[in-house]
């Protein structure tokens, strides 16, 4: 194989790794915004579910989530027999917690007098918070949002471990096909770098960008 | 002697000239006035003059003793040298207090006690002293820089340069600054003052120094400057700040 | 769940391993990201374009890859080679030195920009300045985004199951080998990873509640 043929072999396995991570964020921003709203405008029991929520989440590491669901749970429900889907709904789980702590300081900074402000106008309580305070705290929280999906790029690599055929296996298994221990590895580790950086950089750059502009 | 004086003073800094030959000295008991636009280089020369910054040429004398060719102790030297800062620049760990104290525990080895005692003397000077135990991030823009002004007086030091003290405060909290330098003033302190407050200047500086572009332009008492400055860039920028 | 105590000196070392190598590499990377700070703040050019490439690489890679490259390919390339366990330290100490080197520089300038010529004023001398007014502040600064680092640490140590370092976790794998009982097995280390790193970051919390101080805010 040559240099370029490794690397489109490599390069084959990214549109898995950015699946992966694009549903665990979709699944982590979804469980964020709904905890986070609970844990700030939700009833005292809703709340103690929340918390606890985040507390363990963000307290696992996340490839013992994967080892739990696919070997323990898989046993008993079929469906965490799919390493994918055990490593989307693991990462997902993980990444919920530290998006809804996002939304959290979102939220927070955009200040109790907005949402009276809302309430005044008679807005109700749900329409506050999609209307009024949801849209600004999705503005707030994109820097941290960037650096919560490079992190889920970089953590897809754990899913290699259960059997999902993604860039880190692609890189595995040209490293048994090539014998080369050199190329395999120092290509995909940039490949990653190459996905990450730019979303993280950009992000961010664009968060304080907006934030300028809008005075938040 | 002068307490402090500076001949042909320059400092650069890559390629831009902060200071150009500057030369002045500052007697006992006097106060001197340092005034000019912004980037006039007011704040570069005090820095050199407090011997935070090592000028390019020319010598600096404390009390006759030329400083740096006499390889005299740097530190001792500054700790007799007051500095206070145009940004708010007290220790944010410390209390109002401790701010005061620990220069003259760690610097004069005063005992803890007598440390204390000292302090809020200094603090009784800037009507602070019921503020004693505030952190910095608790008080005002004007009352920290009565702490900074604390923390350099009880140090006892020969003189007590001020580079802009007031420039970062809202204009209602100037005057609590300006009252108590006003006070040092009128006790005989020797003060270097980098300000624009004119009307602090008329009261109590003996001699006024108008810099600009690094250089001094003119060196006269209040009355010249107010009357008419002799210099065309001294007149516009009297004239601007006089609104 | 009882069947485990049969393996309790097994899941005890594998406990401690994972302890060892998340202090340590935490340990290490703070030297690391103490010195790429320094390096960014006050070095030339080149060093500030060495610092940040290093920087950019190590957080912007997966921890697996970077274990790969230190583990395979570093004595692939020269001839050196390290044990697994060695390796593993390196590659953490590595990866949280470039983390650590953001929140150390931000640390730094916070306490550096205006507070160290008022000390320089008063005629403190740098050791003095480092310890009453640079430390103290720096400490304080740097709790909270310590105790971060160290519970991202401690959950990324799992991923040192690919070159093999009986850690944790892999304790667990070998134990479900013998046993066939990953569900309990899995979840029993699950819930001490849990209570070990979330009474680590409460642990922290309550230091830092202890000795912050208005107005020090921790940069992040």
């Amino acid at each position: 194989m040559t240099p370029i043929e490794q690397l489109i072999f490599l390069l084959k396995a990214v549109p898995v790794t950015l699946s992966i991570s694009l549903l665990s964020f979709l699944l982590g921003l979804g469980l964020g915004i709904i905890f986070s709203f609970i844990r700030i405008y939700g009833t005292v029991f809703l709340k103690y579910i929340a918390d606890g929520y985040e507390k363990v989440f963000r307290s696992v590491p996340v490839l013992a989530v994967m080892f739990l669901l696919y070997f323990g749970l898989g046993g008993y429900l079929p469906i965490f027999k799919d390493p994918y889907f055990t490593s989307v709904i693991s990462l997902g789980l993980v990444s919920g917690a530290n998006q809804s702590q996002i939304f959290r300081s979102a939220i927070g900074s955009v200040g109790r007098s907005q949402m009276l402000a809302a309430t005044s106008l008679g807005l109700t309580q749900f329409k506050s918070l999609r209307y009024v305070i949801l849209p600004q705290a999705l503005i707030l929280a994109v820097p941290g949002l960037g650096s919560e999906i490079a992190l889920l790029i970089k953590d897809s690599s754990y899913s290699f471990i259960i059997g999902v055929i993604e860039l880190m296996k692609h890189t595995d298994i040209l490293r048994a096909a090539t014998r080369s221990l050199v190329f395999p590895y120092i290509a995909s580790a940039l490949i990653y770098v190459a996905l990450t950086f730019p979303l993280a950089t950009y992000l961010d750059k664009w968060g304080s960008m907006k934030k300028r502009e809008l005075g938040l | 002697m002068n307490v402090l004086e500076c001949r042909d003073l320059t400092k650069i800094y890559g390629k831009v000239v902060a200071v150009k030959n500057v030369s002045l000295g500052i007697g006992k008991g006097q106060t001197k006035v340092i005034f000019g636009p912004s980037g006039s280089g007011k704040s570069t020369l005090l820095r050199c003059l407090g011997l935070l910054e090592k000028p390019t040429s020319g010598t600096i004398y404390f009390n006759g003793i030329d400083v740096y060719t006499t390889k005299q102790d740097l530190n001792k030297l500054r700790a007799k040298i007051g500095f206070v800062f145009q940004e708010p620049s007290l220790f944010r760990h410390l209390t109002a207090l401790g701010n005061v104290v620990l220069g003259l525990k760690h610097v004069l080895g005063y005992s803890e006690d007598e440390a204390r005692r000292k302090a809020m003397e200094a603090l009784k000077l800037v009507k602070m002293e019921d503020w004693a135990n505030y952190y910095p991030a608790q008080l005002s823009g004007g009352q920290q820089q009565r702490v900074g002004i604390a923390r350099a007086i009880a140090m006892d030091p020969e003189i007590i340069l001020f580079d802009e003290p007031t420039a970062a405060l809202d204009v209602e909290l100037k005057w609590e600054v300006i009252s108590v330098m006003k006070d040092l003033a009128d006790r005989g302190t020797t003060m270097l003052v980098a300000t624009h407050e004119l009307r602090f200047a008329k009261e109590v500086a003996d001699e006024m120094i108008f810099m600009d572009q690094g250089e001094i332009i003119e060196i006269g008492t209040p009355e010249q400057f107010f009357r008419s400055p002799m210099t065309e860039r001294a007149r516009k920028f009297m004239a601007k700040l006089l609104g | 769940m009882l069947f485990l105590l049969n393996y309790s000196d097994f899941l005890i070392n594998g406990f401690i391993t994972t302890v060892q190598v998340t202090l340590i590499g935490v340990g290490l990377g703070m030297i690391l990201g103490i010195l790429a700070a320094l390096g960014d703040i006050y070095g030339g050019k080149i060093i500030k374009i060495i610092v940040n490439i290093y920087v950019e690489f190590f957080r912007g890679s997966p921890l697996i890859a970077q274990l790969f490259l230190i583990y395979f390919t570093l004595p692939a390339l020269t001839g050196i080679r390290l044990d697994v366990i060695t390796a593993g330290y390196l590659t953490l100490a590595l990866n949280s030195g470039a983390y650590q080197k953001g929140y150390l520089k931000g640390a730094m300038e916070a306490v550096f920009k205006d507070q160290f010529l008022a000390a320089l004023s008063l005629g403190l001398p740098l050791r003095k300045i480092l310890m009453y007014v640079v430390v103290p502040q720096a400490l304080r600064i740097v709790i909270p985004a310590w105790s971060n680092e160290l519970a991202s640490m401690a959950k990324s140590t799992t991923a040192l199951i690919v070159i093999g370092v009986r850690e944790f976790l892999n304790t667990g794998v070998s134990i479900v080998a013998q046993t066939f009982k990953p569900l309990e097995t899995y979840l029993f280390i699950t819930i001490v990873y849990f209570i070990w790193i979330y009474s680590m970051l409460k642990i922290l919390d309550i230091v830092y509640d202890r000795v912050k101080i208005p107005g020090l805010e921790p940069v992040i």
